[in-house]
């Protein structure tokens, strides 16, 4: 498994996934950055009105749509480009001609997709620490809150991962899986609308947030740890079946 | 036993309706060199995959350095190299990194990648980025990564497609010389020069079909071109022959002699004009690949 892992760290060399990993943190941090300065009269008002805990708290209220968003679409993303460098390489015939077992291709893409997703994750994580300190948050750093809330994300988004994955090694054609992976994240914002199917996997990743604006203001997201035992554990299931139908499937 | 790298029964593929692979059993032994030969479509690059183990056999075994490729694919893949269809290369890569990404992957020493990359003389280009690459230098590459493991069966899928005449000779006197260091190999291609410029044994597919497997020697002789005669009376000329112990081929018009040196042209020639037939064609016919496929399928139809 270690021999397939470091053959396929090469791969990845001057591949775009790096911009992808950092795409999320870049993007969400910087809108965070001109909110809390530009707006920030704005930002103080409403934390009041929603009565936040800490400026770390509205933080995390603030940006959980946009990352709820945002990170399933760069999971899709990330998922394609680690299945289309085999693809555009014309390498799964070679790969799979080699001796190594075809569960183990599998897996070392989905350890790859997933280090992407968490290295950017803990640049994000790190991005809103420092972004607290520079915007001088009266408040301790909640690493709790922010840690739970940024690796609960890949939790939280485990199953859409494994799918896509799974779709994008598939399918040749990528802008099919992109298409669905986007498709899907909206789904999952409207499910999360509506009261009967929040409950739906697919709307986690937009609640999966650790606080929450209730009616009482916002508070900690108790509905949390139930969402990532379900999708940690239909992530699992997903992946299993992702192997299995690549172990047998034949290879053109 | 030992030496039977290669075995297939009565291999099988099926898709949907379209059968592309049928009843194949193929022979290959220690240190040949096969040439697998069929036009566009005829099943090669389908039996290939199957042997390696990249798409299941509809029905049919096969067997490879004598064991059975469905119970022990790894251990008979570490023993093989292979280059399918047109070559794998990662074009964000350089030649030496895609190298280096197989070197990893199979736990190979790390000297093997310098001695593939003098072999298909790409050492130079070693550091240049594959998407780069004019399309000999990827096919080059792809053959330096079969070879990289030192493998005992090679496997080269129509090797030189693709490439110019130099490119062409280049990639043949490598393969040539492959089994002095006991290597057997298996290479498919659709033209018949390039298979009998290189090939030990021959096996024709056609339609999915194997139609011949021999020595190249059995080929080439089907492959030598005939003497057409053409002459007033036809059956008179075959009497004439006969009595003199030539036998010949007949059609309606023209006489056919599997003969064509030159002294051979002009005794027939004498025979018939003093026998008082007008001779008024004497013509060596060459047969391209094409007749030669239509020879054995129609040889196979009459079975
Ligand atoms: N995945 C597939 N689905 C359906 N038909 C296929 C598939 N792959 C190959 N074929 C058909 O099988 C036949 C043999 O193809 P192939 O083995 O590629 O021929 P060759 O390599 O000799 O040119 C062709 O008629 C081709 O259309
Ligand atoms: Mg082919």
């Amino acid at each position: 498994m270690k021999e397939i892992l470091r053959a396929d760290q090469l791969k990845l060399k001057r591949s775009s996934i790096l911009i992808i990993v950092l795409l999320i943190p870049i993007l969400i941090l910087t809108y965070e950055l001109v909110n809390f300065t530009y707006r920030a009269e704005l930002v103080d008002k409403q934390a009041e009105l929603f009565h936040a805990g800490s400026m770390w708290m509205y933080l995390l209220y603030d940006n959980s749509l946009l990352f709820g968003l945002g990170f399933p679409l760069a999971a899709t993303l990330a998922a394609s480009i680690i299945a289309n460098i085999e693809h555009q390489a014309d390498g799964w015939k070679q790969l799979l001609a080699f001796p190594v077992s075809r569960s183990k291709v599998y897996l070392s893409k989905f350890i790859w997709l997933t280090m992407s997703l968490l290295i950017s994750l803990t640049i994000f994580l790190i991005g809103m620490i420092l972004l607290g300190k520079a915007l001088e948050f009266e408040e301790s750093v909640p690493l709790g809150l922010l840690a739970g809330d940024s690796y609960g994300m890949l939790i939280a988004t485990l199953p859409f991962t494994a799918f896509q994955l799974w779709l994008s090694m598939t399918i040749k054609n990528q802008a099919f899986p992109i298409l669905i992976g986007a498709i899907c994240t909206i789904m999952g914002l409207f499910l999360a609308a509506v009261q009967m199917t929040r409950w739906f996997p697919l709307a986690y990743p937009i609640q999966s947030s650790t606080v929450i604006l209730q009616y009482e203001g916002i508070g900690y997201n108790t509905d949390l740890p139930v969402y990532l035992a379900i999708n940690l554990m239909l992530g699992i299931a997903l992946l299993c079946m992702g192997v299995i139908h690549f172990v047998k499937r034949d290879n053109q | 036993m030992d030496d039977q790298i290669v075995v297939t029964n009565d291999l099988t593929k099926k898709y949907k309706k379209h059968t592309s692979v049928e009843g194949l059993n193929l022979r290959i032994e220690r240190g040949q060199i096969y040439g697998f030969l069929g036009p566009n479509g005829a099943g090669k690059t389908t039996t290939i995959r199957m042997l390696l183990g990249l798409i299941q056999p509809t029905k049919g075994r096969i067997e490879l350095f004598g064991k059975s490729l469905k119970e022990n694919r790894l251990s008979i893949l570490e023993r093989i190299g292979s280059l399918v269809e047109s070559p794998t290369y990662y074009g964000n890569l350089t030649g030496r990194e895609n190298l280096e990404v197989v070197r990893r992957l199979r736990s190979l020493p790390e000297q093997r990648v310098d001695e593939v990359l003098s072999i298909v003389r790409l050492t130079k280009a070693a550091h240049r980025l594959t998407k780069e690459y004019s399309l000999g230098m990827k096919q080059r590459l792809g053959i330096a990564t079969a070879l990289l493991s030192r493998p005992d069966l090679l496997i080269l899928d129509e090797p030189t497609n693709g490439l110019d005449p130099s490119g062409i000779q280049e990639i043949r006197e490598l393969i040539k010389g492959l089994p002095q260091s006991g290597m057997s190999v298996l290479v498919s291609s659709h033209l018949l020069s390039e298979i009998d410029q290189m090939a030990t044994q021959v096996g024709v597919i056609h339609n999915g079909k194997m139609i011949f497997q021999d020595s190249i020697e059995q080929l080439r002789q089907r492959h030598k071109p005939l003497l057409k005669v053409g002459v007033s009376d036809v059956m008179e000329a075959k009497a004439i022959l006969q009595g003199k112990g030539i036998t010949t081929g007949g059609e309606k018009e023209f006489l056919w002699f599997d003969r064509t040196e030159p002294a051979f042209v002009s005794e027939i020639n004498s025979i018939l004009v003093q026998s008082g037939l007008s001779v008024y064609r004497l013509e060596e016919v060459k047969r391209s690949l094409e007749d030669i496929f239509l020879e054995l399928t129609s040889a196979e139809g009459s079975l």
